[in-house]
């Protein structure tokens, strides 16, 4: 059991109240400098920073080579949450208008730490890979790009996703699969987690492995139930899982679910739309039953008790 | 005189709330300064420069001096009368003083101030000022007071409310402390000071008894962005709210719980967010020494807050850290708030994880118990057996011992294994006697000796039962049960004693006419017996007595027409009938074959139990077809497909149906009725049933119908006899089919319209039903005629494949039944279409797991496996097909394994699967012949040359027909000669090898090459 008592996390949270980890807004130099990101101006692999002459007051320009900066200090852009909210909805167009912006703030950045040209790029290459072969070279151009520069290790992990998902959507279901059963054990990233376990799911369903498929769904649910976005794709998925599998009222009790759990998304329009079908079939099937068990209690009333061996 | 409020001076004033709020925030507040006043200023001068001094101190932020200097300043201002500008004066009074936290005369000023001008510059700022010194200063519920007045100023109120929240809270006022955070977030969570409001109100909510709100606004800032330095709280905080609430408000509590990450992504993001921490202080430590004097001072609390923050941060971590059963404490709620919402799927997923991942977990046997729960709930009957049979070895004192044991009793009675379902219900007698369902788990064991045929186990345990619970509900049933032990030891003579006992004693006993049934088997027993000793070859006038059986079988009928036994009683007749001696029936005067088959069809009509029906309805039909009572075969299958309108072999009994029918018929014109009648039938069943892809058996009845479709051969011409006295008439034929009319075509025409094809009533499943009937039927007509040379026929395997690939190509795997997912899965994987080929193996597997064809798709994905070298998994799925499912791919199966495990060297495991093709005469043909080569694989790899010779010989030798195998068998005799140090035997090898194919004039078949390609390899020429 979780052994952190109330009153300390509660304390702590009063402490937090105090002290906001605000950032700064400002670059780093080799040499010690802290300047703030409003005195810059980017000009190409370099920065100008626009200083004012203490002697004189007039403004005077200090050009800075972009591999002189250490480290950036900077929140992350509203862009870039705004963006990867997009994906998360399922609306990579979304994601891609507001995402270049950022690629190109932190563009001469690439690989400083702070900065946010890796997440950026990364979200904008799962756009296009959303796109399926539409984007086709654009994704090609922008995935050479980001191969030359260390990603971190979940950083890595979803640069693996997105290739895993453009290999699904060109057909190759078998390395996809083989992919993305080797990526999962390499991160604890639930937002990367919950989208590779969608796409085991989305493979696995291909290949008609619908116990296998649901089982990668169902994971979402049980184990990654922090991103909201993705439950209920995952929880859509599972539901067409059992119904591939004829599990017929799981599946509607799960469509009924999604439906009222996130009665907003667009996964609760396509499980009414479903569960109008699944209804007919179960309908029928409900109906074939009574009749069946109508027909057995018939004959059972007609005959007396007995025990046979 | 005028006191400049700078710029720098109002952006310090911001500061100053921020740092009185920072630096009062420790945990016990120091007292308040002592403030030393200077001497009043006695004249303008003297009051001049005393607001020099005062102003001075105040901008270089040594409030110690600027404090008291402008209180004195103030009070001088009224002594002289020079009260220009003195509102100011009160205003950086209440800013010093709060700053050393003299708060009485802050407040004071801060008062003056506020009273004496209504309208002033600063009355916002001295307001907010206010509320955070009577905060500050411990008076709660006068902030609260004070931030009220100006909760609604627009640029305060971002500031005011949290702080009115906390004074609400402070105060004891709960509720309004709600309010006004609720307020406070309804711009959303977008900062850092939003999430801490959000999660001061989420433990509010807590603490008044509302979790459901709590957890809502856990759920909301769970993945802001903002949340990012709060990640280990709300961890916490999301797992202190769902515990209590999993049994009485699970779907809330699985809201929380869901919150909740991993710990080893808490700790990674916690960890980083420590970094940031720890940066910012050692960036607050270098302005401070940087900074030197008072503006550098400004940063020490910051420091000093900030470290006890990171050391609380990093206390919190470490706990996490430490704690072994995080998340698997998370997962089993998790599991536990599913098996409440009844989502047993996830629940199951849950404890299966815990099960498999946190095994050491306090609470891996109650997960365990949660799974086996959520299996039954899901039908998994035998998987919950085969956890209940884990739980009962792993944790045998656990809590949960009575519900699995009863559980694993039953639902092993309920598959069959009775040695288990024995052992747990004792198991619990011993350890629980008083156990309310003590009686039945008895009753359950003694069933179970009874199918373990342990009679005598059952009989001490009904003697036990009977001291036991000597009158309890279910006396007559175990006296009846005791009689029967005698029946199944065959000891006849106490089972007549015993069971007229029985009948005696309960004259209208529920088993009576059972137990007449019984001894009328006994009789039966004793005539059978007595028929062998008579010996009938030796003699054949022997009479034996069945119908002492057969009487006292009748009476019984008789007596209770009703009986659920009434198919039993009537296979006993059939028996009878069917086993008396010829001198019986002679004395009987009875026609024995139509009196057998009669107690069968009888018996078939009448049984209530599946055995029972097979064993009449087999009986039936042997006597029925060996005496052409095609009519009765009809009848009795029309009446089981009528009567038994779910069993699943009704589609069987319509196959009979129609075949009895075409064999009744007895004149052409009889026939062709017959035909068309049954082609009607047969798509009626077809049509009620070729939608529904999880219906077995339609394929079956689809050959049937595509045989019936296909035209039949046109009569010779029949010419009439002349009758006396007129002329001879012209012969006459029907009307001829036109002459270049393909059957097939003609086939394919008649099946379309039966089965509606064009008419949309057939769904993917029934298309696909409606394409495999067309290719069943072009394997069943004639070859085609020859254009060129109508003496030819023209082999029809090109077509069938061609058909089969547009099929294949059409079809998908969802719509399939299990037939055809096979049929199809072979033919794609056969042409190299994996993925597709792989998706009808997963769906036939998945889909079907009892099917007949299931060992199809395990045998095909081994071979796709074995195809891509996965050999391993090859020899899983070949293993699989051979030991769990095997059926009709059993020899294939059996090859697969031998040949992956050819290709992982392990050649010791190879030969028995081989061996076992090899003696198997009735696969003998191309499988034996691949078996014989790969035994010489195997022997060459191990270097056992003369016996790898002797494998590869046996192929040409005995399969000669089969040319790819027998050029192989060369081939590989030459090379193993080679081995051997033999190359005129090598030599000889391959030249019979040319001399075979060119006797059959395969001189440009690919096995020539092969055959060049080995003497090329060897160096030996092949000559001409």
């Amino acid at each position: 059991m979780l052994s952190i008592s109330t009153r300390l996390t509660t304390g702590l949270i009063m402490a937090v109240s105090l002290i906001s980890i605000s950032h700064a807004q400002k670059l780093f130099t080799t040499d010690g400098k802290e300047i703030p990101w409003a005195d810059v101006t980017l000009q190409g692999s370099s920065v100008a920073w626009r200083q004012i002459e203490a002697s004189t007051g007039k403004d005077r320009i200090v050009n800075i080579p972009a591999t002189n900066i250490v480290r950036l200090d900077f929140p992350e852009p509203s862009d870039l949450q705004d963006a990867e909210a997009a994906i998360n909805r399922g609306n990579p167009d979304t994601a891609l208008e507001k995402i270049d912006s950022v690629i190109k703030q932190f563009a001469p950045f690439k690989s400083t730490p702070g900065s946010y040209w890796s997440a950026a790029a990364l979200t904008k290459l799962e756009a296009l890979a959303m796109h399926g072969t539409k984007s086709a070279e654009e994704y090609d151009k922008l995935r050479t790009e980001i191969k030359t520069i260390n990603l971190s290790g979940p950083a890595q992990v979803r640069f693996g996703g997105i290739d895993a998902l453009i290999d699904f959507a060109k057909g190759l279901s078998g390395p996809a699969k083989t992919s993305v059963i080797k990526l999962i054990p390499q991160t604890d990233d639930a937002s990367v987690l919950a989208k590779l376990y969608i796409l085991l799911g989305d493979i696995h369903y291909k290949l008609a492995d619908y116990p296998s498929a649901l089982e990668a769904y169902l994971s979402v649910s049980v184990f990654y139930g922090s991103q909201s976005d993705q439950l209920p794709i995952a929880e859509l998925g599972a539901a067409r899982s059992l119904t591939k599998m004829d599990r017929l009222e799981d599946s509607r009790d799960m469509l009924n679910g999604i439906k009222e759990r996130y009665p907003t998304s667009p996964q609760a329009q396509s499980a009414k739309k479903e569960l109008d079908a699944l209804m007919k079939i179960l309908g029928a099937a409900t109906q074939a039953k009574a009749d069946e068990a109508e027909k057995a209690e018939k004959a059972a009333t007609e005959k007396s008790p007995e025990t046979t061996k | 005189m005028k006191i400049r409020c700078t710029s720098l001076t109002c952006a310090l004033l911001t500061g100053v709330a921020g740092f009185i709020t920072f630096a009062t925030a420790a945990p016990a507040p120091a007292p308040a300064a002592k403030s030393s006043e200077p001497p009043l200023a006695k004249n303008p001068l003297e009051f001049a420069d005393l607001a020099k001094e005062a102003s001075a101190a105040f901008e270089s932020q040594d409030f110690a001096v600027a404090g008291p200097k402008l209180i004195t300043l103030a009070k001088s201002s009224e002594a002289l009368g020079l009260k220009e500008k003195i509102d100011e004066v009160y205003y950086m009074i209440g800013i010093a003083n709060a700053q050393i936290k003299a708060w009485a005369p802050a407040l004071e000023y801060l008062r003056k101030y506020e009273t004496g001008y209504p309208t002033g510059a600063y009355l916002k700022d001295v307001a907010m000022l206010i509320g955070k010194v009577l905060f500050f200063s411990g008076d709660f519920k006068g902030s609260a007071a004070q931030f009220e007045k100006i909760r609604n100023v627009p640029e305060l109120t971002d500031q005011v409310l949290p702080l009115l929240g906390e004074a609400y809270e402070k105060s004891d006022q709960g509720a309004e402390a709600v309010k006004v955070l609720t307020d406070f977030l309804k711009k959303g969570y977008g900062s850092t000071e939003r999430i801490n409001a959000a999660l001061r109100l989420a433990t509010l909510y807590l603490s008044v008894d509302q979790p459901e709100k709590g957890i809502e606004i856990i759920d909301k800032i769970k993945n802001s962005p903002s949340a990012a330095d709060f990640v280990i709280i709300i961890n916490a905080k999301a797992q202190e709210t769902a515990i209590p609430f999993v049994e009485s408000k699970p779907d809330l509590a699985l809201v929380a719980l869901q919150a909740i990450r991993r710990k080893s992504e808490v700790v990674r993001l916690q960890e980083a967010r420590n970094v940031v921490l720890t940066n910012k202080i050692a960036e607050w430590t270098r302005a401070r020494s940087a900074l030197k004097g008072p503006a550098g001072a400004k940063f020490q609390p910051l420091i000093e807050e900030g470290s006890a923050r990171l050391k609380q941060l990093q206390e919190m971590l470490e706990t996490v850290k430490k704690d072994e059963g995080y998340d698997a404490t998370v997962i089993y709620q998790i599991g536990r708030a599913f098996t409440k919402l009844r989502r047993y799927w996830e629940a199951e997923l849950a404890f299966r994880t815990i099960g498999k991942s946190y095994p050491a977990f306090a609470n891996a046997s109650s997960a365990m118990f949660g799974q086996i729960v959520c299996l039954v709930e899901l039908k998994k009957k035998e998987d919950a057996l085969k956890l209940s049979k884990e739980y009962l070895k792993a944790y045998p004192k656990g809590g949960e011992v009575p519900q699995v044991s009863e559980l694993a009793v039953t639902m092993s009675m309920e598959v069959n294994d009775f040695v288990t379902a024995k052992a747990t219900a004792n198991e619990i007698l011993k350890s629980q006697p008083d156990n309310p369902s003590a009686s039945k788990l008895a009753l359950y064991a003694i069933t179970c000796d009874f199918s373990l045929y342990a009679f005598k186990d059952a009989r001490a345990g009904l003697d036990e039962y009977r001291k036991k619970w000597p009158n309890d509900a279910f006396k007559e049933e175990v006296d009846y049960r005791y009689a029967l032990t005698f029946f199944f030891e065959n000891n006849y003579a106490e089972t007549i004693k015993q069971l007229s006992n029985y009948i005696s004693t309960y004259p209208n006993g529920a088993y009576k006419s059972d137990a007449r049934y019984r001894l009328g088997i006994v009789m039966y027993g004793e005539e059978q017996a007595a028929k062998t000793k008579a010996n009938l070859k030796k003699n054949p006038e022997y009479k034996s007595n069945f119908r002492r059986v057969i009487n006292e079988v009748n009476d019984v009928l008789k007596g209770d027409p009703n009986t659920l036994i009434a198919g039993e009683l009537y296979a006993l007749l059939g028996d009878c009938y069917d086993q008396m001696t010829a001198a019986e029936v002679t004395e009987a005067n009875i026609d024995q074959d139509q009196e057998t088959g009669d107690a069968y069809m009888h018996g078939a009509a009448k049984a209530t139990n599946d055995d029972v029906l097979d064993y009449c309805m087999e009986q039936a039909r042997t006597k029925l077809q060996a005496a052409g009572r095609w009519k009765e075969m009809r009848t009795m299958h029309e009446e089981f497909v009528k009567s038994r309108p779910t069993h699943p072999d009704r589609l069987k009994a319509i196959y009979w149906v129609c075949k009895a029918r075409s064999r009744e018929a007895k004149t052409l014109e009889e026939k062709n009725a017959a035909n068309e009648y049954n082609k009607k039938f047969l798509s009626e069943q077809i049509l009620g049933n070729i939608n529904r892809s999880n219906t077995e058996g339609v394929e079956m009845l689809l050959e049937q119908l595509a045989q019936a479709c296909i035209p039949k051969r046109k009569p010779k011409p029949v010419t009439p006899a002349a009758e006396p006295g007129k002329p001879a008439p012209v012969a006459v034929a029907p009307a001829p089919a036109a002459p270049d009319e393909d059957p097939f075509l003609v086939g394919s025409k008649e099946l379309e319209k039966w089965l509606g094809g064009s008419t949309g009533k057939l769904n993917g499943t029934g298309e696909a039903r409606l394409e495999y009937a067309k290719v069943q039927l072009l394997k069943m007509v004639p070859p085609k005629v020859d254009p060129a040379d109508p003496k030819k026929r023209i082999d029809r395997t090109a077509e069938v494949d061609k058909l089969m690939d547009e099929m294949a190509q059409k079809v998908k795997p969802d719509d399939l039944s299990s037939t055809l997912l096979a049929f199809v899965g072979e033919h794609l994987r056969k042409r190299g279409v994996i993925e597709k080929a792989t998706q009808c193996y997963n769906r036939l597997m998945n889909s079907f797991p009892k099917s007949d064809y299931v060992d199809f798709a395990l045998v095909g994905l081994g071979d796709i496996a074995f195809e891509q070298k996965n050999y391993a998994e090859a020899e899983k799925n070949y293993t699989k097909a051979k030991d769990e499912m095997p059926g009709m791919k059993y020899p294939n199966a059996l090859m697969g394994v031998a040949k992956a495990q050819f290709m992982q060297q392990k050649y010791e495991e190879v030969e028995k699967p081989l061996l076992e093709i090899v003696g198997n005469k009735e696969w003998k043909g191309e499988l034996t012949a691949e078996a014989l080569y790969w035994l010489g694989q195997n022997a060459f790899a191990q270097k056992k040359y003369p016996e790898a010779v002797n494998y590869y010989q046996r192929i040409f030798l005995s399969f000669g027909k089969f040319t790819d195998w027998s050029i192989k068998g060369y081939t590989e005799a030459a090379e193993t000669f080679r081995a051997l140090g033999e190359p005129d035997k090598a030599k000889s090898h391959l030249q019979e090898a040319r001399d075979y194919l060119k006797k059959r004039k395969l001189e440009a078949s690919p096995a020539m090459q092969l055959l060049k390609d080995k003497a090329a390899k060897l160096n030996i020429s092949l000559g001409s």
